[in-house]
């Protein structure tokens, strides 16, 4: 049942707390690819992540990583492929980066120093530094370097682009990029940056409330879709199975539309990810 | 495993400085009251080392680590049994050393038996903390620590001292050693599953 | 090898790059054997998908563009002139067919469409 050929697959994965449940979660990450996990604060994003790496049980379903069976006994060990970067690193505040290094470099086999090394001039990042000390990009930057420094084959990174400015953001997405050169290399990236993640996502998954609304290509979702200005007679022309959300504004409104079902004649822009996004979410269907 | 001793090693050199240096003269202030109160204070040092992992959140981060929960759990006392050795060890240097000039001083044997309180300390200290968390379990865990303490510092100078008592000594003898062992084990299996079930 | 991705046109982009390759190809700009680059540079280089470059690949090689040696890459393949020939022919068919729709949509009678397609030929000769 499990394809090899994938780095992650979920299969109608299940897990409730009390007020919140991550519902019928399926979801397939082939090799070589980068998919995004797009939702707001407290969508799932952060408890789908711990159910992959066995953080935390599910109340049903599979997960398999890498082709591994995420509850099979060999499972910790292959944690050694998967390198993870969370939201917040959690490093023990009182470690500089070199006490850290040793602290990684005896828990994961595959170490690679001179990368790690590199990494860290890189970034020029403070060697003897308690971590408490780092900015928040600084902390994202270590992690990241940490997660790369023991050659995964799979990278999940949980927001691990937010709170960061624009110019390391970029930087860091550069990164991301790069890895997947290799098509051995996968990455799941969670974040509520939409703009991010249309840069390097080949997949896209949008959690919404613990639902799946979609997992598509990023590319042909991006090319699906199309935005409207337009008047509200001009509304009326477009046929109705066209029109997917709507949004008003005293001057006129703006329209989400499938561009297959709009003829070329009507002048449709290119839809952001944002776009996509917000009008299935807020956008209300015109009667 | 040893990824985890060492990080909580670095910790605790930095942050325990003050109060391993108590517990280095405690170790060789002679007297066995005094062995007693350093291996029992150097079996708190997991307890220290997982207050300081909460407060980082690092199980979060470990979770995601090529380490299993019993390595997780494991190591914490490992790092105790280290420590407590080490302030055993120390005690019984210094008490063969120190018994050249002052009567009294101690023998090796109560630091090997003051050992092996330090080891059942741990048994019954940690398995709260793995429950309920550092927090919650510090009531619990002080308690103990100081009937422990108390008890068998008491205990063990009469019983070193006053040659009426001799007859009780090789029971603790043996005792001792085996009630430690067999606690331990105990205690590893149910901190084992306490932490899975907090964690899962 | 130059290829443009441009977010203004409604077109595609696996459309765009099967449009920017085939026109080097069918004008010798790329010749046959030349190399392309891998699916994955070229999707990493331009900074898109690499779903979207393998597309415009699979289309081109479907179409006779382009050939894949295993282990090897991608390169370009010897013209079929013919081929060449059956896919304007396909194009000019469907551009046509088009306009047709086009003129039916605002009730072009085919007498009208056909004298401005008279009028264009004799323009261009």
């Amino acid at each position: 049942m499990t394809n090899e050929n994938n780095a992650l697959e979920l299969h109608h994965v299940t897990r409730s707390f009390g007020d919140f449940t991550l519902q019928d979660l399926s979801l397939t990450l082939p090799t070589g690819c980068i998919l995004g996990l797009i939702g707001e604060n407290g969508a799932g994003k952060s408890t789908a992540i711990r159910l992959i790496m066995n953080n935390l049980h599910a109340d049903s379903g599979e997960i398999s990583v890498l082709g591994l069976d995420n509850q099979s006994p060999a499972f910790s060990s292959l944690k050694e492929d998967i390198g993870v970067v969370l939201d917040e690193a959690y490093f023990p505040e009182v470690l500089d980066i070199k006490q850290v290094e040793k602290v990684m470099a005896s828990t994961y086999t595959r170490w690679d120093s001179a990368l790690f090394t590199d990494y860290i001039n890189r970034f020029e990042l403070p060697w003897k530094r308690p971590f408490k000390d780092f900015s928040r990009g600084m902390k994202m930057k270590l992690a990241i370097t940490v997660a790369l420094s023991h050659q995964p084959k799979l990278l999940i990174l949980d927001e691990a682009t937010s709170g960061l400015d624009p110019i390391v953001r970029d930087e860091i997405l550069d990164i991301f990029a790069e890895f997947t050169r290799n098509e051995h290399h996968s990455i799941l990236i969670s974040s509520h940056i939409l703009s991010d993640l249309e840069k390097i996502c080949d997949y896209v998954a949008f959690l919404h409330k613990g639902r799946l609304l979609f997992c598509e290509e990023k590319d042909q979702l991006l090319d699906s879709y199309g935005v409207m200005a337009c008047t509200s007679d001009q509304l009326q022309e477009l046929p109705e199975d066209a029109v997917v959300g709507v949004e008003r504004s005293h001057y006129g409104m703006r329209v989400l539309v499938k561009r297959s079902k709009v003829s070329s004649a009507f002048p449709v822009e290119k839809a952001t990810m944002e776009d996509i996004i917000l009008f299935q979410v807020k956008g209300e269907k015109n009667a | 495993m040893k990824g985890l001793l060492l990080k909580d090693l670095y910790v605790l050199v930095k942050q325990m400085r003050v109060f391993l240096f108590g517990v280095l003269i405690f170790a060789v202030i002679p007297g066995s009251n005094m062995t007693i109160f350093a291996v029992v204070y150097a079996a708190m040092m997991p307890y220290t080392a997982l207050a300081y992992d909460e407060r980082s959140h690092w199980d979060q981060l470990a979770g995601m680590m090529p380490y299993s929960i019993k390595d997780i759990v494991l190591s914490k006392y490992v790092l105790g049994w280290l420590f407590t050795a080490g302030a055993a060890a120390l005690s019984i240097i210094a008490s063969i050393l120190e018994s050249h000039f002052i009567p009294n001083a101690g023998s090796p044997l109560s630091g090997a038996l003051a050992f092996c309180v330090g080891v059942i300390t741990m048994a019954i200290t940690l398995p709260p903390m793995f429950r309920f968390g550092v927090e919650k379990g510090r009531m619990i865990f002080i308690l103990l620590v100081v009937v422990i303490a108390c008890g068998s510092a008491g205990l063990l100078s009469e019983t070193v001292q006053s040659p009426s008592s001799l007859a009780i000594l090789p029971l603790l003898e043996l005792a001792l050693p085996v009630a430690a062992v067999v606690l331990s084990v105990a205690s590893v299996w149910l901190s084992i599953r306490l932490y899975a079930k907090q964690h899962r | 090898m130059e290829i443009l991705i441009r977010n203004t046109s409604g077109q595609p982009i696996y459309e765009q790059i099967y449009t920017q390759i085939e026109n080097q190809i069918v004008a010798g700009t790329l010749q046959p054997g030349d190399p392309l680059p891998s699916i994955r540079a070229l999707a990493k280089d331009l900074r898109i998908s690499v779903i979207t470059t393998k597309r415009a690949y699979d289309e081109l090689e479907a179409d006779g563009f382009l050939a894949t040696v295993a282990g090897k890459g991608s390169f370009v393949a010897e013209k079929n002139l013919e081929l060449v020939r059956e896919m304007h022919l396909k194009e000019i068919e469907s551009c046509l067919q088009r306009a047709a729709e086009l003129a039916a949509g605002c009730q072009l009678s085919n007498a009208e469409l056909l004298e401005m397609l008279r009028i264009l030929l004799k323009e261009d000769k």
